[in-house]
């Protein structure tokens, strides 16, 4: 009985909350998966994220750490939204990863515009990290706030 | 410095001897692992002709910046009492409690002649999680002349 809850709990979302004008999530972290937000607020929906490993190109990295790239790994933070306005509107997103003990590892915050009149489109966030934290991720917490531009 | 310090086989000679010279022709080497700790001077005296590295460290510029990066700078302390430059090679890895490497750094750095004790300073920036995570420090410095 008590292995079936702990199975149950694994499989579902460890935390989701819905605060007015913000979706919080705390889910297993897996890079590439795309994360269910199905969230509205006004005129925008947020229909899912995702964190996932990007190959090739320059990134900042490249620039600010020159062949020192070898412990790094470059991933994009994917948000898919609509915004039915004829306004842009703001996601501010605050995620983190964290390990097994709930440490922070990385994260990224700040605000990305949600284009007026989109429908499914996309907004993306690069950003290196290191592989060594990507490793040993076990948690992958997210909260974006919606309000207008 | 109390914790336990991890070497690879290779630097077992190591243990003999502050620091590692190659043989034949090949550059003066310095090859050990030590444990990692911001701010303290690693002594390492490696010379080489007019050459002398005297020491390294890490040290903080500005704790808690940004959100979850650390910026750091590594300190090289050196000597070269010749009249011409050489070039030091530098190679250094932080390690986890287990030896898994969490970041590190290679540079090659000009050793400028007539130099007394001066100082090269390396800025950069890692996730400071890497940083309280780490343990040891693996250095390698090969000295060549320019």
């Amino acid at each position: 009985m008590r292995l079936i809850l702990v199975l149950a709990l694994l499989a579902a979302p460890l935390v989701a909350e819905t605060k007015s004008d913000t979706i919080t999530k705390s889910v297993p972290f897996q890079l590439g998966s795309w994360i269910d937000l199905s969230f509205t607020e006004g005129p925008v929906t947020l229909h899912r994220v995702r964190l996932a490993e990007v190959r090739g190109g320059i990134t900042k990295s490249d620039l600010f750490r020159p062949g020192n790239t070898e412990h790094l790994r470059n991933v994009e933070i994917e948000l898919e939204y609509s915004n039915s306005s004829s306004d842009d509107w703001e996601a501010h997103l605050d995620v983190t990863w964290k390990d097994s003990e709930g440490r922070v590892i990385d994260g990224y915050r700040d605000d990305e515009s949600l284009d007026d009149k989109s429908s499914h489109d996309h907004t993306t966030v690069k950003l290196s990290t290191l592989r060594y934290g990507i490793d040993r991720a076990t948690t992958f917490d997210i909260s974006i706030r919606v309000t207008p531009d | 410095m109390g914790q336990a310090i991890a070497r690879t086989a290779a630097l077992a000679t190591a243990m003999l001897s502050p620091w590692l010279i190659a043989s034949a022709a090949a550059a003066a080497t310095f090859d050990e692992t030590v444990p990692f700790k911001v701010a303290r001077w690693i002594d390492l005296e490696l010379t080489e002709g007019p050459i002398t590295i005297h020491r390294l460290r890490f040290a903080e510029l500005r704790p808690g910046d940004t959100h979850y990066l650390q910026s750091f700078e590594i300190e090289i302390e050196y000597s070269n009492s010749g009249k011409k430059d050489w070039e030091m090679d530098v190679e250094l890895e932080w390690l986890d409690r287990a030896g898994s490497p969490i970041d590190g750094y290679s540079t090659d750095e000009g050793l400028d002649d007539g130099s007394d004790r001066k100082l090269i300073e390396i800025r950069t920036s890692t996730l400071a999680y890497g940083l309280r995570k780490a343990e040891q420090l693996r250095i390698t410095l090969a000295l060549v002349p320019d």
